[in-house]
């Protein structure tokens, strides 16, 4: 809450957004909307429809072709891009993109490092989730020789373990198994940052979110709004998802 | 084909093992517990020595401190021969020719002269992997700095080094799924035409992913090459080494 209107603060902020890939291949098309602090938000569309896209884009790492973008009340820039990898934090679709140290450990002490942060701290913060979320025994060893779902974890306990004012969880149960699917379900629920899921999962969607933004195959949003949206069956064809 | 497929398999997982160090990095060995700052500037003077002379009795102590440094250092000896005997091998290929004369007979001072250059690439790359045997990454980068090594050539290494693993990743990825697609067996010259494409997609595959890699690195607070640094030590571990490496320098001038 902003302590002088008395109104919720907004987290992101996108104004009439296209992104069209180098290639010429459309990305998102004509993206508007707003999300305040402290709200689960699920980005819900079929493949293909531009989720990774527009995590892109809100997190500020590719600018858009049209339209313009406020995180945290700022444009992303280089000369805000500090402030925006303090409170900024995505978990990418594919780990082998995302991670890429040496090992296990160097992964998760790499952003504490590049923030500053003193290194018995970082020791502390890595041990205690690497603990937490069982990844604890693979710490020495190299990311890209990891299993899926332990990758996943990996990159995801990288992203968290900071505190992030904003996270972006890129389809994060996708291959992995019941019992890692549960704890991250529940980090999202336990959370107090702002979370963006995307997800093509329609079962997943009331654990993680409260507010639906659905996306089409023709790359723009079909809706936003509440969990209702999982009841229209018509608009959720429409959409391409079921 | 299969001959090239399996060779080209093989070199991928040869290189990627050579970057892969977590079964030796944190054992408490000799080299492990020598501070980095001394290590990678000894070691370099142990490189470049050898390098100076094709006297083999100068050459042939330098083996013993080697092969004492492998099991100073709790390494496997099999891990570490699996590492690098493809280096001196090559260079034994590459020179061979060399020791042959016009009527191809070999002559006894060629063979020498390559066996001996073998036994120098052997030393240097033995020394090479031993470093790299017994210093996290980390710990590197940040000796570099330490040594004021300007940033930008610093971040150059650590971008080679990610594509390097990268490439070697996604190469046997591409090669697995190949194999595992692969139904019938080529003629020679549809393997001509199709690796040709194979190749190109590979390297939009490397180029793309890479770009990702970079994105996910800003995303996680940027590249600058500021990592933890400790205070030095110096102990028993490092007079020993001191002592070891100032003897060599002292033999060899
Ligand atoms: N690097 C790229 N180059 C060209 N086109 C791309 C690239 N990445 C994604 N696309 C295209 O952009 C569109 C949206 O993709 P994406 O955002 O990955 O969708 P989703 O995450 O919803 O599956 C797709 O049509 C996809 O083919
Ligand atoms: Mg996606």
């Amino acid at each position: 809450m902003d302590l002088e209107s008395g109104l919720p603060k907004k987290a992101l902020v996108a104004k009439n957004i296209s992104y069209t890939y180098p290639d010429g291949t459309l990305g998102v098309r004509d993206v508007s909307l707003e999300i305040f602090e402290g709200e689960r938000v699920v980005l819900l569309g079929p493949n293909g429809s531009g989720k990774s896209t527009l995590m892109m884009l809100l997190s500020g790492l590719i600018p858009p072709n049209k339209g313009s973008i406020e995180i945290l009340g700022v444009e992303p820039s280089r000369k805000n891009s500090e402030f925006l990898r303090r409170n900024v934090a995505v978990v990418f679709q594919n780990p082998d993109d995302f991670l890429f140290n040496p090992t296990v450990k160097e992964e998760l002490l790499y952003t504490p490092a590049q923030l500053g942060i003193p290194f018995d701290e970082a020791i502390k913060i890595a041990e205690e989730f690497a603990r937490r979320f069982e990844i604890d025994g693979i710490l020495e060893k190299p990311p890209f020789r990891l299993s899926g779902g332990e990758k996943k974890k990996v990159s995801i306990v990288c992203s968290i373990m900071l505190n992030p004012k904003i996270l972006f969880l890129d389809e994060p149960t996708a291959n992995v198994d019941g019992k890692t699917r549960k704890k991250i379900l529940e980090i999202i629920q336990k959370s107090s940052s702002t979370i963006i899921t995307a997800t093509h999962e329609l079962e997943i969607v009331p654990k993680i979110g409260n507010r639906i933004i659905l996306m089409g195959t023709d790359k723009r949003i079909r809706a936003d709004g509440g969990l209702e949206i999982l009841e229209d069956e018509k608009l959720l064809e429409g959409a391409g998802v079921i | 084909m299969d001959l090239i497929e399996k060779t080209l398999k093989e070199a991928t997982n040869f290189f990627q093992n050579f970057f892969t160090t977590e079964r030796t990095v944190y054992k408490r060995g000799f080299l492990q517990r020598l501070d980095a700052r001394l290590k990678l500037p000894g070691m370099l003077i142990l490189l470049i020595l050898p390098l100076s002379t094709f006297d083999p009795f100068k050459l042939a102590p330098m083996l013993f401190f080697i092969l004492f440094l492998v099991f100073a250092s709790k390494i496997e000896f099999k891990l570490f021969l699996s590492r690098i005997w493809l280096f001196p091998l090559f260079s034994f290929l590459v020179v061979l020719p060399r020791a042959f004369s016009f009527d191809l007979t070999i002559s006894q001072p060629g063979l020498i002269y390559a066996l001996v250059f073998s036994f120098r690439v052997f030393l240097a790359v033995s020394i090479l992997s031993l470093i790299i045997l017994t210093t996290p990454f980390s710990e590197i980068i940040s000796t570099l700095r330490f040594f004021r090594v300007p940033e930008s050539f610093v971040s150059v290494l650590v971008i080679t080094y990610q594509y390097i693993t990268l490439t070697f990743a996604e190469m046997l990825r591409v090669m697995l799924a190949r194999e595992s697609r692969r139904i019938k067996r080529l003629s020679f010259k549809e393997i001509w035409k199709n690796g040709g494409s194979a190749l190109g997609v590979f390297f939009i595959r490397i180029y793309e992913r890479s770009e990702r890699v970079y994105l996910s690195s800003i995303s996680r607070g940027g590249f600058k090459q500021r990592p933890y640094t400790f205070p030095m030590k110096f102990g028993l571990i490092e007079a020993f080494f001191i002592t070891f490496v100032s003897a060599f320098v002292w033999w060899y001038i």
